[in-house]
Order: C-alpha cells, then structure tokens, then sequence
C-alpha cells in the first residue's frame, strides 16, 4: 500500500503538523482535512485583532493556498470526518468517500461550550465565522452582556468596550479567570475591567436568557441587545470515542501523543496527555503549537518523549498577561514598570516554577522569556533578588 | 538608491546584548548591540503578527519575539524557524563620535 499521512482537523495544530511533515522531509501523501471552509488559522486573534477589524482571516492563516500547493499538501476544507475505522486503518469523509492511511493525527481541537439557560440566541466565539458575526453585532452603544470571566469573555468584553458598547459581565466564582489565575492578577483584571467601563458581577448565576434581557438567579433583569457566552470549551471527541479509542477529557495520549492505536496520534486542545503525572489539556496556542510540531515528527517515526512547559498569553486593552510552568505555593514578587506585576513560583528549594506577568504592552514579555530559561536551568534562585525590581533576571541565568 | 544615515542615540544608550526601539518617520527599527560590542539593525517588527520586536529577547545573536517566540538571527534578519517563516529587513548601522548611526533607503 502507498503510504498516506492523514491530519483530521485543519486548525491550529493540525495545519502546524501538515508543515512540519513537509519541512522534515516526508514526500509522501499527505492529506489536510477540515471541517471549515478555511486555511489553517490562528484563534487567538478572534477575539481582539479580528473582532476589533484590524486583522483578516489571511492575518491568522499559517500558509496560503500557494505554500500548501507547493508543498504538495491536500487540503479537503469544508468536509468533516465522519467516521474512523481503526481496524481497516481508513476514514470516512462527509460527503461519503473513504481514505486510507498509513499514519494518522487527531487534532479536532473543540467547539464553545453552549449555555444550557438561552431560550433565546446567544453568540459564542470558536471559529472565524462567528468572530464576524459577532462583529457585525458590536455597534456604538450595542448593550452587551458577557456571560463568564475566563480570558475569550474578558477579551470580548475589552474589545467591545474598544468599540464603544456597554458591557456588562458575569462570572459565577468569586474571581475573574479564578481556575488558572492566581489571585492578585485577577484583582488587577477586574480592577482595569471596572475602570475601562465594565460592568463586573462576580458569584452571580443566569437563571434564563430571553431575547432582550438576562435573568439572573437572584432575581434581577439585565435589559440587553446581545448576549455573547465564553463559558468553556467542549473537546471534540465524539470521532475518537465512537471509533473506540481511549478518551477522558480528550483523546488520550501517551508520552509520545500516541493514542490507544498504534498508529493514531492526537494533538492540540483535544489531546490529553500527562503533564506531571496528571492526565489533562492544554487549551492554549503553545501547546497546539508544540503538539502539532511533536505529533508530526512522532508520525515519522522519531519516537520523541512529549515534554514542555505549559505558558499562555492573554492581551485586553493595552494590557498583556503572560505565564510560564506552574504554580506553586511559594510565591514572590516584583513589581514591573507601568504598574505591572511579575509573579514567581518557587519550590521549597527555591528553584523556579512558573511565572505569571502582567503589564502594560508586551512589558512581562522579556522577564517571562528569563523565567522560562530560569525553569529549564533549574538554578536555585534568592527571593530577595527576584523581589528586587532593580535586579535584572538575566545574570542570573548566566550565574 | 541613496543611503540617508540618521541619528539613532549614544553608543551607551544600548546594553550589550540588548535592543532598542527606534522610530523614525513612519517606520519603525530594532537596533541591537550584541555582546561584542557590534551594531545591526533589523525592521522593527515581527513578521508573523506586526509586533515590536524590541520588547523580546536578545541572547547571544538571536531576538526572540515577545508574542509567540518566533526568533531571528538579528545579523542577517534570518528566520530561525516556526511561528516565523519570513526574514527580516536588515540596515546598515555604524558608530560615529559615539553616536550609533542607522541606514535608511532614502524614502518619500
Ligand atoms: C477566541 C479565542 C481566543 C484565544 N486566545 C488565545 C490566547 O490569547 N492565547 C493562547 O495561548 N490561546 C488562545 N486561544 C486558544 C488557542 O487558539 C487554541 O488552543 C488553539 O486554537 C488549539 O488548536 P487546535 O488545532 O487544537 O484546535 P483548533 O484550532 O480548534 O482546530 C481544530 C479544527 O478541527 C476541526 N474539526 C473538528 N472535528 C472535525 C472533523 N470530524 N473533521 C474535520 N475537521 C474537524 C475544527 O472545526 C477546527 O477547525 C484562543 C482561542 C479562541 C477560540
Ligand atoms: S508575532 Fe512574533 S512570533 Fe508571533
């Protein structure tokens, strides 16, 4: 049988795989199937360049369609996979067709979790379509209501407040973006949200969404013209599951991104894998970035252990969040310029674990970098010094 | 084409091994001085996503972008590999009585 590599899933990590096949030499068949219309593209700007219409869909895209014809990559756009026979190693598309393969990747990434209380329409924020029609919704002076305070709902909320419409968000937890933040830099969240405008209600629930108003438990209406929902997001496992491949959260993975058949790999937000010894996802652009590049190397043959460290950045207003590793409880920190706040985890021997910044512009950007290259050396490090806003990280590095 | 050298600021404005942003007209530069002491300058910005590389970081000869960790080789602007696939636009600089000196291509 000629050999056939075939992607499932043309976003992000899919679409960084399909180019990485081709930079490490395969010349084989290799298919790219996707269920939007699209190329590959990058989410991350969705909700600010896209939504603000400072950037197009070809300033997300990780290639054109002359570099995919040019690398000989068969891009199928607008033609879901509907089903996965992993015995007889081959794929059904949409439209009925069979493919076989010789080698697979997963990379379905996942879809916006739905509000189970709309009786009425609510917008979410996944792909591209709907960054446009939302957009076309964001008027002067539109009456927005944003249901949850994790990063998508707090950079529509900054966006559409860029815009000019009156928002008002709701987070059920006592704090904003509470599951990955630690404390202070939720604090500096709400407090830039409320000064640019915001309307922030933290520990409230919706009752029941209608056409021109939310309803929330405790009884109050919130008149509205829009309602926009970034409460999570839902893997799209169901292809994996149904065709018997071992799934949890996502799709589960060995350490080398491999699934419960031999020759299926998965990679991005649907991928589960063990970080530290517990089975999770990363929904975040470095992970599909570095598991697109991993798995496409692994489908070669290369059998590399997966090892990273999990970092993300989120940007709202003029302000940029950005963390690397994990949190721990021993925690430092320093102050930057422009109020900013650069946060460091330590172990108990007091080596470097994950850092979180907060600043104006790109500001935490150089000191993240630093710590990232602090975590990897594994150097014991002074809490005073790193405290110390006049003590740059860099000779520490470099000891 | 003419070469116009402009004023970028003092030798001792830029750290080794480090970056400045320079704006001049409507363009926008990163001038570095690497650990030996040398000058390069590149096109301000980042070619995946527009940002100012300047708030990156330099190591040995490479910045390294602040958004996705693109990174350059700043000596001849050389994409070193994904998110970045584009080069950049490199200039001319020299040091002249202690100033750093920045060439552009005489633009209207
Ligand atoms: C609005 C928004 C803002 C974000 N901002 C940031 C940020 O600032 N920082 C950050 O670190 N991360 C951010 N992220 C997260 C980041 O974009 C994701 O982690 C990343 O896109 C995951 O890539 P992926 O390839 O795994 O999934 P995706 O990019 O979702 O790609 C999966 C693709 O597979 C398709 N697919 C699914 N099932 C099938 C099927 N059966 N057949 C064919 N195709 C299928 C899907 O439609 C989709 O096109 C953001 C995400 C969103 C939505
Ligand atoms: S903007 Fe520079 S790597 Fe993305």
């Amino acid at each position: 049988m000629s050999q056939a590599l075939i992607i499932v899933g043309a976003g992000h990590a899919g679409g960084r795989a399909a180019l990485t096949l081709r930079e490490e030499g395969y010349t084989g068949r290799l298919i790219l199937i996707g269920d939007e219309a699209h190329l590959p593209y990058e989410r991350p700007p969705l909700s600010k360049g896209v939504l603000q219409g400072s950037i197009d869909l070809a300033g997300c895209s990780l290639c054109d369609n002359a570099r995919l014809a040019a690398l000989g990559i068969e891009h199928i756009a607008g033609n879901p996979v509907s089903r996965l026979d992993t015995q007889q190693h081959r794929l059904q598309l949409a439209d009925g067709q069979w493919l076989t393969y010789t080698g697979l990747l997963l990379a379905t990434g996942g879809r916006a979790r739905r509000l189970p209380e709309a009786q009425a329409p609510v917008l979410y924020l996944r792909t591209h379509d709907e960054a446009l029609a939302l957009r076309d919704r964001l008027r002067p002076g539109t009456r927005l209501v944003v249901v949850g305070g994790g990063f998508i709902g707090l950079e529509v909320a900054a966006t559409a407040r860029g815009l000019g419409c009156e928002v008002t968000l709701l987070e059920a937890g006592p704090r904003l973006a509470g599951r990955v933040l630690p404390a202070p830099i939720s604090a500096a969240l709400l407090a830039l949200h409320r000064e640019q405008g915001v309307d922030v209600r933290l520990n409230v629930a919706v009752e029941c969404i209608h056409v021109d108003a939310v309803q929330l438990v405790d009884g109050q209406r919130l008149p509205c013209d829009l309602v926009v929902a970034g409460i999570g997001m839902q893997p799209n496992i169901e292809l994996a599951a149904a065709a018997g491949l071992e799934v949890g959260q996502g799709i589960r993975v060995d350490a080398q991104l491999r699934t419960s058949a031999a020759d299926i790999y998965a990679a991005g937000d649907v991928c589960e894998f063990r970080l530290a010894g517990v089975y999770q996802r990363q929904e975040t652009w470095r992970n599909a970035e570095a598991q697109g590049r991993h798995a496409a190397l692994n489908l070669l043959g290369r059998a590399l252990p997966f090892e990273t460290l999990p970092g993300f950045w989120s940007d709202q207003y003029d302000w940029g969040l950005q963390t690397v590793g994990v949190m721990t409880a021993r925690t430092v920190s320093r102050a930057l310029p422009g109020a900013g706040l650069l946060l460091f985890y330590l172990d108990a021997d007091a080596r470097l674990q994950g850092a979180c910044g907060w600043a104006p512009g790109n500001g935490a950007a150089r000191d993240i970098k630093l710590c990232e290259r602090l975590i990897a050396a594994g150097t014991v490090l002074n809490p005073g010094s790193l405290a110390d806003a006049d003590v740059s990280l860099k000779p520490l590095l470099r000891g | 084409m003419n070469d116009q050298w402009i004023d970028v600021c003092a030798v001792g404005a830029i750290d080794p091994e480090d970056v400045l942003r320079f704006d001049h007209g409507a363009h926008t530069y990163a001038v570095f001085r690497s650990a030996e002491d040398e000058f390069f300058a590149t096109a301000g910005l980042c070619t995946h996503e527009k940002i100012h590389l300047a708030d990156g970081l330099v190591m040995d000869h490479v910045i390294e972008c602040p958004k996705h960790n693109g990174r350059f080789d700043y000596r001849s602007g050389k994409a070193l590999g994904a998110p970045v696939c584009v080069n950049l636009k490199t200039y001319p600089v020299r040091v002249e009585a202690g100033r750093v000196l920045l060439a552009v291509t005489a633009e209207r």
